[in-house]
């Protein structure tokens, strides 16, 4: 079984590379080769779900990073194989309707199923996941993956805002839901979803008592802002409209199917865990319900097609969200079936207004039109969907209504507002539902067809309507006999999730109160459209202002010109201003904190009171510091920039003076030949740069107040050095680092140069690593001359400059050849 | 012992950061180099006043021998401040190839041409 | 341009290029036990390479040093990192040195790795100071052989004027 599952997920993951490969042989014909993936992926979940009438849970584990408690850790129960499913055969009919949709048209096909299958794998890694920690990774995944598939029409301007929106919100409130899952796991001690159903949260919060409530409400509030904003709820409901902008098998796949269901997916998955908090109901009853009735209303009054069902997938989801915090802690029921429901008729809707779009070369209600006698099999297509969509009986629709209504109905016993809000919000929202369900089948398919359509009108490939059809016969078929979803939801009923009922799904229950609500519902809606007309809604439309978007992309827009504000203000673009700003700023912080401790530090060095300057200096040493002052004075005062560095060299030579009176044998012997490298460089470099050059620098100097400004930096710079190293000098360790070299470098290194066994053999690895850098370094020097700018006029002048320093080009012939002919 | 070489290492810092905030690249390029030497005596003074101590080759000397560490850590130093110091000098080079200038100033004083950035589709 | 050059220099640059490299060679070789080592003796072998070119000039120099310094670079951190990796064959931490003593010489895998260590040293010291010592132009501060190890074809100039120019340069190496 581990094989199988892991296979399934793996599988079309390590197809990326293959798909990319296909692509750029087969071009548009990819998408057939890619149907492997998601029917071999559907295929091995089918079996994990064959031969067993009651689901029982099968956990695998495979141990990654022990020490952080995170591993491959997977569950295969109901609640996965269920999604797993949605996820693999939409996969599969996406996958079919994509092939025809994509056609020569476009571009990069190897890419888009690359993408498609990265995101099916991730999605089904994320579903089966049994580790919060696993979870979230996968969960971002899908997130990657989303956003390269709403931009893979990148050379257009909304993809690209669409898919940044899509990013920021959904990646942005997955940090949120990190820091939940962390703080979760690190309270209760464990990250397993298992653990903490059979008892870890419930010993933890026994445990410590109800401070520990808090805690774990945090935990789960921040876990929903990242499952929320998944599923597109209210305030994160900006994003899903937007990435409509990806090419409709996407918004099919990903915004109705299966992305925007993690939320609720996760939802699901914790409940068995988090239903039991205080916070659970309040907070997924408001905003599910409240963004149920925005997403209705804001279909009703959008003019894209994709925008209606966009938000209609929001008003659903919002649903849903609600659904599972008004269940009762001891669980939810027929929660599957709503999903499944939704898949079926919005899967359907998506692609049809694919096909649409397709023939007709517009998405718009107000321009579209009268479609049903060019296109009658999509129309009847559409007509299942829509139906299911508005809940008209016979159809799977109005099987989840009836029950949906049931379920707040049953709620309805006493008078709090959790009680009686919902079923207020479903009331209405049912009705805009139904209404623009009318409005999408009217303004599409009926009435007069406008000559635009008319002429631009191509017939689509029947080969794109197989995927549609199959989903709307799923529609009727489950809604004319509903009985025959009984047995696979009772077989994927999760303990601690779905109560412990034998279901048995019936079309007809009698005249209860639920279908008087139903046929109230339709029979207003209807009203309600002959009232309102299809003029008053084309001419409505939603208030910007609660669309969110807008001011989302202002804000990311106001990001880089604000951190262009803050750096004109810190000047950090003119590194000639801001470099003495930054180094004022170290050495004056360092500078005050030894000035401030300045007694407590004299003691450390274990000075006494009494002290003089003379015990401390020695002549010969004290001259030679003179000589070096002296010579560092040059460097600074001279103008000629050989002599400059002739005083460079002495400074260099003076310093191995110091570093043989520290008993430094290797230090002197380097710093010599390292101080003549350096010299020779640079003269190479000096040699190079026209004389013009060093007398121009001559007459241009600074304005005065910068030279005072510098040098005061340097004065306080050198002064915090003086006091810093000569603190740190003499205080006395009790057992300096060093001591352990010295003892160890003869028993275990078998060496008597203590400072050669620390670079060998003790810190070998910075060693191995230092000259690896260098290696970096000459290579990286190399190749900044390998190109560069230049005018035409200087490319003609050849080579510049002299040669360098006693370098003889051995014929005249052998430099034409370098140089440019 | 210790007091000389503080000063000495506060004379390189003092005058190399001086050189830094100059705008001539020979001279940003000489106070890299007076900072690094700077920085190697500082790590340096840390291994104590070496009065009465040896070198730190156990084999020759008796008497105690000096800390080898920070000796370690300096000859890496060196070496990779040579590195860094030859990246430099190609990047000047290059820079004064790419802008006809050998002054710091010119490079952001005033806007390039070629700096300026491209606008956004 | 030719710089007119001393004999004196030229045949006194020349006996201490041999000169120095033994000492840099012995200061290598005795490094784990006497002040020297890998970096020391590297500095050393290069600078003597570098004097070698300032006495007759960097073509003569390669000719001496036979091998592309980036190479004997990259041999040397190829050196380094295998004498390194090596004990894990059996088990062992990476980095671990064996020592063992023959004759009173203490031999052991540190020498292997400072080897390593000078081999790098030399070849970074020679190519980056000899970088800036021919006539340099663009692509041109390369020779030709060295042009087609380390410049890849797509490499072009920035600008446009020159572009036709440096291709046909590259057409001439063929």
């Amino acid at each position: 079984m581990t094989a199988v599952l892991l296979a399934a997920i793996l599988l079309p993951m390590l197809s990326v590379p293959l798909l990319v490969w296909a692509g750029a042989r087969w071009g548009s014909r990819a998408g057939r080769v890619a149907l492997v993936v998601p029917l071999t992926s559907l295929a091995l979940i089918g079996w994990l779900l064959s031969g067993a009438e009651a689901m029982t849970e099968r956990v695998v584990t495979i141990p990654w990073i022990p020490s952080l408690g995170i591993e491959l850790s997977f569950i295969v129960d109901g609640l996965s194989l269920f999604f797993g499913l949605v996820v693999s055969a939409m996969g599969v009919l996406v996958t079919l309707y994509a092939s025809s949709y994509l056609d020569d048209h476009y571009r990069d096909h190897g890419r888009f199923y690359a993408y498609l299958m990265l995101f099916m794998a991730s999605m089904l890694g994320c579903v089966f996941s049994e580790n919060l920690l696993l979870l979230f990774v996968f969960w971002e995944m899908t997130g990657i993956s989303s956003f390269l598939l709403i931009g893979f029409l990148h050379d257009k301007q909304d993809s690209r805002d669409g898919a940044r929106m899509a990013l920021f919100t959904t990646g942005g409130a997955g940090l949120a839901m990190l820091a939940g899952v962390v703080l979760l796991g690190e309270v209760t001690g464990t990250y397993s979803l298992v653990a903490l159903r059979d008892g870890a949260m419930t010993q933890s919060m026994a445990e410590h008592g109800a401070s520990w409530d808090g805690i774990l409400t945090v935990a789960f509030v921040l876990m929903m802002i990242g499952a929320l904003a998944k599923s597109a709820q209210f305030p994160f409901h900006y994003w899903l409209p937007n990435a409509m902008a990806a090419p409709t098998p996407v918004s099919a796949y990903l915004h109705s199917a299966t992305m925007v269901k993690l939320g609720v997916f996760f939802i699901a998955r914790i409940f068995p865990i988090a239903a039991m908090l205080e916070a659970w109901t309040p907070l997924l009853v408001s905003i599910g319900f409240l963004t149920m009735l925005l997403g209705a209303i804001f279909a009703l009054l959008s003019h894209d097609l994709k925008g209606v069902l966009a938000y209609s997938t929001v008003s659903q989801l919002g649903f849903l969200v609600g659904f599972y915090g008004m269940s009762n802690t001891d669980g939810a029921s027929l929660d599957l079936l709503h999903v499944a429901s939704h898949v079926f008729y919005k899967g359907c809707l998506f692609m049809v207004v694919g096909i649409v779009d397709h023939a007709a070369g517009s998405r718009d209600l107000r321009k579209l039109g009268g479609l049903s006698r060019r296109l009658p099999a999509l129309t009847i297509i559409t007509l299942i969907a829509a139906a299911s969509m508005a809940g008209l009986p016979g159809t799977m629709g109005f099987i989840s209504k009836e029950y949906m209504l049931k379920a707040k109905f049953d709620h309805w016993h006493s008078d709090a507002w959790l009680n009686w809000l919902p079923l207020t919000l479903v009331i209405i929202a049912s009705l805009v539902k139904v209404l623009f369900s009318i409005r999408l089948v009217r303004s599409t398919f009926f009435g007069p067809l406008p000559s635009e359509i008319d002429e631009h009108f191509h017939k689509p490939s029947g080969w794109m309507l197989i995927s549609p059809a199959i989903l709307a016969g799923c529609c009727l078929t489950f809604g004319l006999w509903p009985d025959l979803i009984s047995p696979a939801l009772r077989t994927l009923s999760v303990e601690g999730l779905h109560l412990e009922t034998s279901i048995h799904l019936k079309i007809w229950h009698g005249w209860t109160r639920e279908f008087w609500t139903s046929l109230g519902i339709m029979g207003l809606g209807a009203f309600a459209w002959l009232l309102l007309g299809a003029g008053r809604l084309n001419r409505a439309g939603i208030p910007s202002w609660l669309r969110f978007d807008q001011a989302f992309n202002a804000f990311m827009n106001a990001i880089p010109a604000i951190a262009k504000k803050i750096t004109s203000l810190t000047r950090a673009d003119r590194p000639m201003d801001y470099l003495p700003i930054i180094l004022g700023t170290i050495f004056v912080s360092v500078g005050s904190l030894i000035v401030v401790h300045g007694a407590r530090l004299l003691e450390l060095t274990g000075l006494r009171g009494d002290w003089r300057v003379s015990e401390l200096l020695d002549p010969l040493r004290s001259f030679v510091l003179l000589l070096v002052a002296i010579a560092v004075l040059m460097v600074t005062t001279l103008r000629r920039w050989t002599t400059q560095l002739v005083a460079l060299g002495t400074v260099g030579f003076l310093l191995t003076f110091y570093f043989v009176l520290f008993r430094a044998p290797d230090l002197a012997m380097t710093q010599i030949l390292v101080e003549a490298a350096t010299l020779i460089l640079v003269l190479m470099l000096l040699s190079r740069f026209p004389r013009a050059a060093e007398t121009g620098e001559r007459e241009s100097r600074p304005a005065a107040t910068r030279r005072i400004m510098n040098i005061v930096v340097a004065v306080i710079a050198g002064l915090t050095v003086t006091a810093f190293t000569f603190v740190v000098a003499t205080s006395k360790h009790a057992e300096p680092a060093g001591d352990f070299y010295l003892k160890q470098s003869v028993p275990a290194a078998k060496g008597t140069n203590a400072v050669n066994t620390i670079l060998v053999d003790f810190r070998g690895f910075d060693t191995l690593m230092e000259v690896t850098v260098l290696l970096i370094a000459t290579l990286g020097a190399l190749g900044l001359l390998m190109r560069y700018r230049r005018t035409e006029a200087e490319a003609k002048a050849g080579p510049m400059g002299p040669p360098g320093m006693g370098v003889i080009h051995e014929t005249d012939a052998e430099r034409e050849r370098w140089t440019d002919r | 012992m210790l007091l000389e070489t503080a000063i000495l290492a506060g004379l390189l810092f003092g005058f190399g950061i001086y050189q830094v905030l100059q705008r001539s690249f020979v001279r940003i390029l000489i106070g890299f180099v007076l900072l690094s030497n700077g920085a190697n005596l500082v790590i340096l003074a840390m291994s104590g006043d070496p009065k009465g101590k040896d070198s730190p080759i156990l084999a020759e000397g008796t008497g105690p021998h000096v800390d080898p560490l920070p000796q370690a850590l300096i000859l890496t130093a060196i070496v990779i401040g040579f590195g860094l110091l030859s990246y430099m000098v190609v990047l000047l080079y290059r820079i004064f190839l790419d802008y006809r200038t050998t002054n710091a100033a010119d490079l952001f004083e005033e806007p390039l041409k070629e700096a300026k950035p491209e606008e956004p589709h | 341009m030719n710089l007119a050059r001393s004999f004196i220099f030229t045949r006194v640059a020349i006996f201490l290029f041999f000169v120095i490299n033994l000492f840099s060679i012995y200061l290598l070789l005795r490094g784990h036990n006497h002040p020297g080592g890998g970096f020391i003796g590297g500095l050393g072998s290069g600078m003597s390479l570098v004097l070698l070119s300032l006495a007759v000039g960097v073509e003569q120099m390669q000719k001496v040093l036979r091998v592309d310094p980036v190479r004997l670079a990259t041999l040397g951190l190829l050196v380094a990192t295998l004498s390194s990796a090596l004990p894990m064959l059996w088990g062992d931490p990476f980095l671990t040195q064996y020592n063992i003593k023959i004759g009173g010489v203490g031999l052991g895998t540190p020498l292997i790795f400072d080897i390593g260590v000078y081999l790098v040293v030399i070849g970074i010291t020679v190519r980056l100071i000899v970088i800036l010592a021919r006539p340099v132009e663009g692509l041109c501060s390369l020779t030709p052989i060295e042009r087609t190890r380390y410049a890849s074809e797509i490499e072009k100039p920035i600008d446009q004027p020159i572009e036709q120019k440096i291709e046909t340069n590259w057409g001439g190496q063929g």
